[in-house]
């Protein structure tokens, strides 16, 4: 499975929390599947938990610790090659997204033959229109 | 076969065949991180599938053990009352610069 900053965002922040995206990640765990993600989530989901935190969305302490569990996570950082920056950035063209970062995170899903988790529903809806597959939203 | 696995290449030789499935011997060369890794034959066209190691599943489970436990803790600081759910994709979109 190939996840995103949204899916982890709704599953790890508890302002966030749906049962659907903490589902994701049971699920994942119950049937064992090796997790990946393209690299810049491990930039993305950070810097929203220090905007959270800087903003007093979130408590300094609470920061502290879902960082250390989202730091802790098993998940595989797949870095960009030519070959998937290439397919990322045809399809932010295709699905007029005005940044890479989705395109990215299915792209590096399509490479590693994964599955795209997902809560975004924009990028999802757009996927839908130009019939994109192996794509779950989770809510 | 070769295929891609968490830590580097692995490859027909290094691998038992049984029925067009490969699977890691119980002790390897990589050590026990890899060793139940099962990877099914791609060019037999069968779904090619990782699993995570049986020891890094069990960090999971914790972690998910830890998750519920901190979401619990915040949630009875505020005296029960649950949070509203924010528009993430908005707050997402702007830790990537968008307007």
């Amino acid at each position: 499975m190939a996840l995103d900053c949204s899916l982890l965002a709704h599953a790890l922040l508890p302002t966030q929390r749906t049962e659907e995206a903490v589902g994701a990640l049971r699920e994942i765990n119950l049937q064992g599947h090796e997790l990946v993600a393209a690299a810049v989530l491990f930039v993305e989901f950070p810097s929203l938990l220090r905007r959270m935190v800087a903003r007093g969305q979130l408590d300094r302490a609470d920061g502290e610790a879902i960082f250390d569990i989202f730091r802790r996570l098993p998940i595989r950082s797949v870095n960009t090659s030519p070959g998937n920056l290439q397919r990322a950035w045809d399809l932010s063209k295709t699905l007029g997204q005005s940044d890479t970062f989705d395109s990215m995170g299915y792209a590096i899903a399509e490479s590693e033959n994964a599955a795209f988790w997902t809560s975004d529903q924009r990028f999802t809806n757009a996927a839908k229109t130009k019939n994109l597959s192996h794509i779950r939203r989770f809510a | 076969m070769t295929a891609w696995v968490v830590g580097g290449h692995i490859s027909r030789t290094d691998v038992g065949s049984a029925d067009g499935a490969y699977q890691m011997p119980a002790e390897s060369a990589y050590g026990g991180a890899l060793a139940d890794i099962t990877v099914t034959d791609t060019a037999s066209g069968a779904d090619f599938r990782r699993l995570l190691p049986s020891r890094r599943r069990g960090e999971l489970t914790q972690i998910l053990k830890e998750l519920e436990l901190l979401h619990s803790r915040i949630l009875a600081r505020r005296g029960g009352t649950p949070f509203t759910t924010d528009e993430i994709e908005q707050e997402i979109g702007e830790v990537r610069g968008d307007s």
